[in-house]
């Protein structure tokens, strides 16, 4: 596992992790019951907040970001996100369900990725700050 | 979903996701202007996932190879993720006007192109078919 990402260049890892994040996505939308493209809409919020908290709370620390970084960023990340799936689904809903629900769509998937990318990379911060807090100096018995 | 359109779907994933790595390297992200790069690949996918989906209307294409092209390809090409965290950085940094630009410029382009380039698809292939139509 050491070997192998290393002998990679960023472009291929980014192919790899792109083509497994829309395959994962694509599979998590065929098993979603009803579709409205309410799969796609989960997908966008859990990628941005994974994509916040690996910015700042894993590949600042990781030792391996050489080949973490554009593999899990712009590589699986990115291709389990979708900006054409937001599209497709706001043109389907606005002609099959109506132009108010397209509208709502639009605003959960703008509305919530922004708060879910935004929460991500607080997230990712404090959970550093917790660690580092806690490694700096062990003191037994002071506190907990 | 079988196992095979999960690889095609894995394999024009990482052809997407591979053509939005090079365009965001062609075009970086400069400071105080919208990622251009970015931009033109969320752009262009969207553009080309109407084309497709229009494409399925008509029975040019079946419907399971939407899974692939859109989902597989124009997916991957497209992102959300790095688009909301530019956008998050921009109002954080007090840049609220390049927030809103890149907000609008995405989500609108994207929306709007979709239903451009289908439309146009539909237009032009009924266009093609009167055509043949008359001929015979």
């Amino acid at each position: 596992m050491k070997f192998f990402p290393r002998a990679l260049q960023p472009w291929q890892l980014v192919m790899l992790g792109g083509g497994s994040g829309a395959a994962l996505r694509q599979l998590i939308d065929s098993v979603w019951p009803g579709n409205l493209g309410f799969a796609v809409l989960i997908v966008n919020w859990m990628g941005a907040f994974a994509l916040g908290a690996l910015i700042t709370g894993i590949i600042p620390k990781a030792r391996n970001r050489a080949w973490l970084g554009p593999f899990w960023g712009p590589g699986f990340l990115g291709g389990f996100t979708t900006m054409s799936g937001v599209a497709l689904w706001v043109n389907a809903e606005a002609r099959d369900a109506g132009v108010g629900l397209a509208a709502l769509y639009l605003m959960l998937t703008v509305s919530g990725s922004l708060t879910s990318a935004w929460l991500g990379l607080r997230f990712g911060e404090n959970g550093l700050r917790f660690r580092r807090a806690a490694g700096t100096q062990p003191q037994l018995g002071a506190g907990s | 979903m079988s196992l095979g359109i999960i690889l095609a779907v894995f394999v024009a994933g990482a052809l997407g996701s591979g053509m939005r790595y090079w365009l965001a390297g062609k075009w970086p992200a400069k400071l105080g202007q919208v990622p251009r790069g970015l931009l033109i690949a969320n752009l262009s996918g969207s553009a080309l996932a109407g084309v497709f989906f229009a494409m399925s209307i008509l029975v040019l294409i079946p419907r399971s190879w939407l899974q692939v092209l859109i989902a597989g390809f124009c997916g991957g090409l497209t992102t959300l993720s790095a688009w909301a965290i530019d956008v998050v950085r921009a109002a954080e940094t007090n840049d609220r006007r390049l927030a809103v630009r890149n907000l609008l410029w995405t989500v609108l382009g994207s929306v709007l192109l979709f239903a451009a380039t289908m439309l146009l698809t539909l237009w032009v292939a009924v266009g093609i078919f009167a055509v043949i139509m008359d001929g015979s």
